[in-house]
């Protein structure tokens, strides 16, 4: 685990779980307490954050793909895609960051 | 109370982006001229410089999400739009600035990724150059013809 932050790509798997779990409790907890019960005080909170996670993923991804020269083709377009969608950043860690 | 603590740390990390960016830029100019070794400490000088950038996006976006002036422009576009002081936060500032991050963000990688200590300098020479220049265009300095802010707050 310690191990994990020390690398780049180790860092980047950190952040798609992150980015990960904070979408999926967006999604399934803080928009139906908005919604339905009328509470909106998780979605204030996690908003933000999920949004500043989201967006060092995404620069993150931009780093690394750059220094080691992954192809747009093969890559760069899935990672990106992936933290659209709810549990994206989970298959593309276990399908492509974690065999590299 | 949260704006305020954001809009604080906002300020003052500012100069943290600014001081590493330059002093990257020294001294990539220095060893690219007089064609120094890219050392450990070269390395460690650009891998802060994005850090602290990064660091500093995380407060922005979390500041542009509790910001009054952004609920008022977001919900009032048409007039807002007219305002250039509201302008400025609403799109310029956060369009500028994450234009410039992503430049220090592929120059720190480029660098890293080449394979002379050359080549090293000369590109984070370059990419940190254009990305302070779009920095120091889009921060809320007092003298600034776009929208005014102290130096410190």
């Amino acid at each position: 685990m310690i191990d994990l932050f020390k690398t780049k790509i180790g860092r980047l798997r950190i952040l798609g779980f992150l980015e990960g779990i904070s979408l999926l409790v967006l999604l399934l907890v803080a928009v139906p307490m908005k919604y339905y019960f009328q509470n909106p005080s998780i979605s204030k909170v996690l908003g933000p954050v999920h949004g500043a996670i989201f967006l060092l993923f995404l620069f993150s991804t931009l780093s690394v793909g750059v220094e080691q020269n992954w192809k747009f083709k093969t890559t760069i377009w899935k990672v990106i895609l992936a933290c659209f969608i709810p549990l994206g950043t989970f298959y593309i860690d276990k399908k492509i960051l974690s065999k590299i | 109370m949260m704006y305020q603590t954001l809009t604080f740390y906002h300020s003052i990390i500012r100069w943290f982006v600014l001081a590493s960016l330059l002093f990257a830029i020294y001294r990539a100019c220095k060893g690219y001229y007089s064609k120094a070794y890219f050392t450990k400490a070269d390395n460690s000088i650009r891998h802060w410089t994005a850090t602290i950038a990064h660091i500093q996006l995380v407060i922005g976006i979390i500041l542009y999400s509790q910001s009054p002036i952004i609920k008022y422009f977001w919900s009032n576009f048409k007039e807002a739009i007219q305002d250039i002081d509201i302008l400025f936060f609403g799109l310029i500032h956060i369009f500028l600035m994450l234009t410039s991050i992503t430049i220090i963000t592929i120059g720190s990688a480029l660098s890293k990724r080449k394979t002379t200590d050359q080549e090293k300098f000369k590109t984070m020479l370059i990419w940190f150059s254009i990305a302070l220049l779009l920095i120091f265009i889009a921060i809320p300095w007092p003298f600034s013809p776009l929208s005014n802010r102290p130096y410190f707050r």
